[in-house]
């Protein structure tokens, strides 16, 4: 929906996280403020352009954006185990023993 | 009969393959990946959705591209871990070599009146913003009880040879006890050259020490950034250039430039410069945001997209010289690229994650003061000590880098876990400016997205990754400039 100042997306709060639409939105800073509500089952996104961004092309990039986050967070999750075990392999000599 | 198997015994379930952990952001219609020691690779739209979704198979090119770049492995496999974490290991070896730069601001005067100063010099009369033997004697046990077993003593101004005597003392003082703390030692000073003698020149002969300087171009432009009396900066510099290499050798003295307003348009003059009196390369460093830069209103006068214009038009000139036959590197570039291009730990001290804050350098300021960085040192003299860190008087090596606020400020800092930093693609190659991002911002982590140092690394690696990708002859320049 377009406002006179911006325009609202809703995402189904069942299957869109909160932290990856708070990503894209910090993403947009600079080109756009972005206020997140939950309404219901439903977070709702209000976008005010801060330059000459229309809607269709704020839109078109905030929905990207918040793709490229979702794929960012799935992962995450899923890589999260083998980074750990990588970062503990090239620093884990560095830690002190637990006895000290 | 021993037969060889069919293909299918060689395809790879796609239970048994796993990703490892990468980073990517669109380019157009493609997708730029860097896994976690900053290998890049290119994908189209279709093969980051195949890579996404482990749709790869041994054959089809994907599953080879990916493998090659540590984007996938296979369960079980050990070897890619073994290899990442060697490599990343590597690359933050420089953390080893603690705080190996240790600044010494000898003198607050200077005789030039640069508009862009970033250290508010005093006009020379002043004697009291000399630094006293006591202070330096001070500071210089602070710097050789740095771990580090090499460090480099930087002499900084004001104009440094306004206080030669001290110099002197500091550096005879030092090798003196470097022996003893088992340290290699190494000497330079930050000088504009105006006031070179010979004295000064037999010195730094004798105990190898290296001079920098400053020279932002052809005569009017360096002249109208740098006025002194008499009006012949430009003139000096040269002359002091020329008889130090002559003196000292060619690879004892080197230049930097200041990118100001007027230089934007005149990238080609100012290269042409560094060309005619022979320098070695060429830094072309923008303009900071501290001391009389901000104070003249130099900083603002333009922003990271004219910078990056400049920044492009020049290194396209250089790459241009270099095409002709001629050695001769764009300095930024050149350490971009070893960090792209090689696991060689580097602790430049303005782009590390940590950063280089107190851990890569420390300041002693002519008072005593000590700050974690030179740009810290400046904001202090604008009036605001966040960076200061301590004084010579009271202060040890290990109370000022084990300090409470130098800990919280690059724990606070990390680019691997800033917002938007931990995911870039770009951040194995980058680095933590909180300075800056204090400066302009007043918070040392930055809103990236606002942040001009963002901006300008982003599109600093786009392009060289650009030309290395894109452009076979200048990407064999771009490959020996950084060291393969």
């Amino acid at each position: 929906m377009e406002t006179a100042v911006g325009i609202s997306i809703d995402f189904d709060a069942a299957t869109q996280s909160l932290s990856a639409l708070n990503a894209a939105a910090y993403r947009l800073v600079g080109t756009a403020a972005c206020k997140i509500d939950k309404r219901g089952a439903h977070y709702v996104c209000r976008l005010t352009p801060a330059g000459q961004l229309d809607g269709d092309s704020l839109r078109y990039r905030f929905l990207e954006l918040v793709t490229d986050e979702n794929v960012r967070e799935n992962l995450s999750a899923k890589t999260e185990p083998v980074r750990n075990l990588i970062l503990s392999l090239a620093f884990g000599s560095l830690a002190a023993p637990s006895s000290q | 009969m021993a037969r060889f198997l069919t293909a299918d015994a060689f395809e790879v379930p796609e239970k048994r393959l796993q990703h490892l952990p990468f980073r990517f952001e669109r380019r157009g219609g493609n997708y730029l990946l860097s896994n976690m020691v900053g290998d890049f690779v290119v994908l189209t739209h279709d093969e980051f959705g195949r890579l996404v979704d482990l749709r790869v198979t041994p054959g089809d090119g994907l599953y080879e591209k990916a493998y090659a770049a540590h984007l996938i492995t296979r369960r079980g496999q050990q070897a890619q871990h073994q290899l990442l974490a060697l490599r990343l290991r590597s690359r933050m070896a420089f953390l080893r070599q603690m705080t190996p730069l240790h600044l010494f601001v000898v003198t607050l005067r200077c005789e030039h009146s640069c508009p862009y100063c970033q250290v508010s010099r005093q006009s020379t009369d002043r004697s009291r913003y000399d630094m006293s033997e006591e202070t330096a004697q001070r500071a210089l046990k602070i710097a050789l009880d740095s771990p580090s077993a090499r460090i480099k003593i930087e002499f900084q101004g004001g104009e440094p040879l306004l206080n030669f005597g001290l110099i002197e003392k500091i550096v005879l003082a030092a090798k003196a006890a470097a022996p003893a703390s088992g340290k290699k030692l190494d000497f330079v000073i930050a000088s504009n050259l105006a006031l070179l003698t010979d004295e000064h020149l037999i010195f730094c002969k004798a105990h190898d020490v290296q001079l920098s300087t400053s020279l932002d171009g052809p005569a009017d432009l360096h002249n109208k950034n740098r006025p002194r009396p008499g009006g012949n900066s430009h003139e000096l510099a040269v002359k002091g250039i020329r008889r130090a290499r002559e003196f000292l050798g060619s690879d004892r003295v080197g230049a930097l430039m200041t990118t100001t307003e007027r230089s934007l348009d005149r990238v080609a003059e100012i290269i042409d410069e560094y060309l005619r009196l022979e320098l070695d390369g060429i830094f072309l460093r923008p303009l900071s945001p501290y001391g009389f830069a901000v104070k003249t209103k130099q900083f603002h006068r333009y922003g990271v997209k004219r910078w990056l214009d400049f920044y492009t038009r020049g290194l396209r000139y250089i790459l241009a010289v270099n095409r002709a036959g001629r050695h001769f590197p764009e300095f930024y570039s050149a350490l971009i690229l070893r960090r792209m291009l090689t696991d060689r730990p580097i602790g430049y001290v303005d782009l590390r994650s940590p950063a280089g804050i107190g851990l890569g350098a420390l300041v002693y300021n002519y008072d005593g003061r000590v700050f974690a960085s030179d740009e810290g040192r400046m904001l202090a003299e604008m009036g605001d000590n966040t960076f200061k860190l301590g004084h010579v008087d009271t202060a040890s090596y290990s109370s000022l880098i084990l300090s409470d606020k130098l800990i919280n400020l690059i724990a606070s800092s990390l680019t691997q876990c800033a917002p938007e930093c931990s995911d870039c693609v770009f951040e194995p190659h980058c680095g933590a400016d909180p300075v800056y991002h204090h400066a302009t911002q007043r918070d040392p982590v930055g809103i990236k997205p606002l942040s001009e140092f963002c901006a300008r690394q982003k599109g600093v690696m786009s392009l060289l990754l650009d030309i290395l990708n894109n452009e076979p002859e200048n990407a064999a320049i771009l490959r020996r400039w950084g060291g393969m």
